[in-house]
């Protein structure tokens, strides 16, 4: 995701829903429609380094690899400068989508947590392949499943959106040992993805202190959370027995509809588990399933480009 | 006006309502069992869960449903809005018989006074005592209608009104009535007490001022018991007085022919030679009154069968008197063939019949007589009086019953209420079809109601 991602404004892409994504069928040509909504023109890493394509020249510093000082321009100018090169972006990344028996839940939108986490995976793994990094696929649920290993290479994205179709929701697996996992098997520094509704057995603790330890490794954290309007208490919910998909036996003979703290708690909820990733380092990006993808992912791409490249 | 054509649907209808809401409260849903990932953050409710659950959509189901019930009952009941007509109307029964020849004219004018006082409401003419029997006819052809041979009788009169204006579907029968003149009180109650047998519906009777009871005649407006209300009249040319009175109308003298002295004899037991003498005697024009047992194998006189006495009986009712006993010792048998019932017990079994005879008339008394006395009775040259007026048509109020008339009228399949004003049915608007077509609305509400209920 080192690419110059721009939402384009105005076009009618902008606005699908997730169920007319939902439509369209296949994650690939799902993935192709967000996409095109949201990069325009070449799609370049910002980074420089020690790719091919030469990008500019900078005073020499110390502890500049003396291999790319521009003696040429030395011999003009008596002053040393080094190359600088686009660099060729390779970082390893892995999408690690929750797949447990909640994430099935449709509530009030059109698809299920599940199936709008496929779209968002599918839509970064697009842009990541563009920016020539190398994403792989895990899940967890009924356990942690690797799908896919992190790779760059022509039909990556076939394979990978071949994954993601195969995940169904089952079991209700923890998102800490999945985590601990993926950053062994990342062999240098790369980023994780979590694409989940972030709702764990013990508040979330145990996955916090697995975020600090991928953070501590240097990885790049982030947590993309799915939830619908009706279980954030947006949406007011009928008198019924309810429970947790993941926990039936406990049911709540409840009317969220007339419960006015529900909504207050889920967000504090929420809330406290954005701070505790914060205060890890990680990126946090709450979405809804009713959300149109190429708005949320595309305002959040652009956002995250133009911080990139301040910190450049 | 609305009507209801078959009334039992309405009840059943109402019935299966309850039905239905008893079954919609005992077959109450559980409470749905839901997923919700956040479940955890709620908070436990289950009173508001109990209370809401069977609210508002749930009531409002059970409403479309009765309704539904109660809508499909009301189609089936035959209901009929007559728009304008409400209890306006008159059926005249119009007595045409022989014996109408004195009055006829009057009565047509009468039917005419009838009709123009309905205040625009349709008025039918049933006639009677035709050669044919009753109809209904046009009343701007009677003064051209043919009259029938015979004299026609009250109990002709009830019998149109049950087999014409019944059987007639245009009519929708609510009320009768029999309109009387109180200076014929007896008979009034003997129409009272006989109309059992004659009508088995109900049947009020009201006494009717006429000039000839003293003092003016009613106006037709000022008299609640006629006029505007569904009723039927009976107007019998031969009652002149009668048909005058019910409609409020003034009348002359009414012609009328007491018994001459000694055309009556009577006695406790009679010998077969002294009922032979009898005959005789109302063969060569006299009325003979006979009373008491009869000998065996009695010809000539208007009984038959066992007249030994048998039991007490009370009221003997008789046309002229209100009542000549409250309890007498009657005699069995029962009236020969072809012979008048002139009087009859308060059970309207008859007591007394005429048969003519020659130039006479010999009329029986089924009644145990003592020393010139009815027992009981203080009246009895005036009992005897008027049971000659069996042997002379025309002098009484009424044509006299006949055995087999009552008998064919002694039947219980006629409606208990009976006696009405002419509503012609034909003209009102059906009302089923739209009952039918909010039923279909209200199923439709059901089944999209129930519709998700259905998919789930």
């Amino acid at each position: 995701m080192r690419g110059a991602a721009r939402p384009t404004t105005g076009e009618a892409s902008d606005l699908l829903p997730p169920e007319v994504l939902e439509r369209l069928g296949s994650l690939d040509l799902v993935a192709k429609t967000i996409v095109r909504g949201f990069i325009s023109g070449a799609h370049r890493s910002p980074y420089l380094g020690s790719g091919e394509d030469f990008s500019r020249h900078r005073a020499y510093q110390q502890g500049d690899d003396v291999r790319r000082l521009d003696w040429r321009l030395f011999a003009r100018t008596d002053r040393l400068y080094v190359r600088l090169f686009q660099e060729d972006s390779n970082l390893q990344g892995f999408f690690v989508i929750d797949a447990s028996e909640s994430m099935g839940f449709v509530g009030d939108g059109a698809v299920s947590k599940l199936r709008y986490s496929q779209f968002v995976a599918a839509a970064l793994a697009h842009v990541m392949l563009r920016a020539g990094d190398a994403p792989g696929l895990a899940s967890f649920g009924a356990g942690t499943a690797f799908h896919l290993p992190p790779r760059n290479r022509p039909g990556h994205l076939h394979d990978l959106l071949v994954g993601l179709e195969r995940i169904e929701a089952r079991g209700a697996g923890a998102p800490s040992q999945a985590l601990d996992e993926v950053g062994d098997a990342l062999r240098r520094r790369g980023r994780v993805v979590l694409i989940s509704d972030c709702l764990f057995a013990d508040d979330g603790e145990e996955f916090l202190a697995a975020v600090a330890r991928l953070r501590a490794r240097g990885d790049e954290v982030i947590v993309i959370r799915v939830a619908s309007r009706l279980e954030l208490g947006e949406v007011e919910g009928h008198a019924a027995r309810y429970f947790d998909p993941e926990v039936p036996d406990r049911v709540v003979d409840a009317v969220p509809g007339k419960d006015p703290g529900f909504r207050g708690r889920v967000a504090e909820y929420y809330d406290r588990l954005q701070r505790g990733l914060e205060e890890q380092g990680a990126e946090y990006l709450p979405l809804t399933t009713d959300m149109p993808l190429v708005t949320a992912l595309g305002g959040w791409l652009m956002a995250r480009a133009r911080r990139e490249a301040r910190a450049s | 006006m609305i009507s209801v054509l078959f009334p039992g649907f309405l009840l059943a209808g109402a019935g299966l309502a309850g039905v239905v809401g008893a079954l919609h409260l005992l077959a109450r849903r559980p409470p749905a069992r839901e997923a919700l990932p956040t479940a955890r953050f709620l908070k436990e409710d289950a009173r508001t869960l109990l209370r809401l659950q069977s609210r508002p959509t749930d009531l409002l189901l059970l409403m479309l449903r009765m309704g539904l019930v109660l809508c499909l009952a009301t189609a089936f009941a035959g209901m009929v809005w007559t728009p304008g007509r409400r209890g306006e109307g008159h059926v005249i029964l119009l007595n045409a018989g022989a014996g109408s020849g004195l009055g006829w004219d009057s009565a047509i004018s009468l039917v005419g006074a009838a009709t123009a006082g309905a205040n625009g409401a349709e008025s039918v003419v049933v006639a009677y005592g035709l050669g044919g029997g009753a109809r209904v006819v046009d009343i701007a052809s009677l003064g051209s209608l043919e009259r029938g041979t015979e004299a026609a009788t009250a109990e002709d009169g009830l019998r149109a009104l049950r087999e014409v204006v019944l059987a007639d579907t245009r009519f929708s029968i609510v009320r009768a009535e029999w309109v009387l003149v109180p200076t014929w009180s007896s008979w009034n109650d003997g129409v009272g007490l006989m109309r059992p047998a004659i009508w088995p519906g109900r049947l009020p009777i009201h006494a009717v001022p006429s000039a000839r009871a003293g003092g003016s005649a009613p106006s037709a407006g000022s008299d609640p018991t006629r006029g505007r209300r569904a009723s039927v009249v009976g107007l019998a040319a031969d009652n002149l007085e009668l048909a005058l009175g019910a409609l409020g109308v003034p009348v002359g003298p009414v012609r009328e022919a007491p018994p001459r002295p000694g055309d009556w004899v009577f006695g406790d037991g009679i010998s077969s030679t002294e009922l032979g003498a009898l005959v005789e005697r109302a063969r060569s024009g006299e009325i003979v009154v006979i009373s008491g047992r009869l000998p065996e194998g009695a010809a000539g006189v208007p009984w038959v069968g066992d007249a030994t006495p048998k039991s007490r009986r009370q009221g003997l009712v008789v046309p002229g008197e209100p009542r000549f006993a409250s309890g007498v010792e009657s005699f069995g048998g029962t009236p020969a063939e072809g012979a008048a019932v002139v009087a009859v017990f308060a059970d309207a079994t008859p007591a007394a019949a005429s048969v003519p005879t020659g130039a006479g008339c010999v009329v029986y008394l089924s009644v145990s007589v003592a020393d010139g006395a009815l027992h009981g009775s203080s009246n009895y040259p005036e009992l005897l009086r008027r049971l000659t007026g069996g042997c002379s048509v025309g002098d009484v109020p009424d044509a006299p019953l006949g055995r087999g008339a009552i008998a064919s009228l002694q039947r219980d399949d006629l409606p208990d209420v009976v006696d009405v004003a002419g509503l012609a049915a034909d003209q009102g608007v059906p009302l089923s079809k739209w009952w039918v077509a909010l039923a279909l609305v209200l199923l439709g509400g059901e089944l999209a109601m129930t519709r998700p209920r259905r998919m789930s």
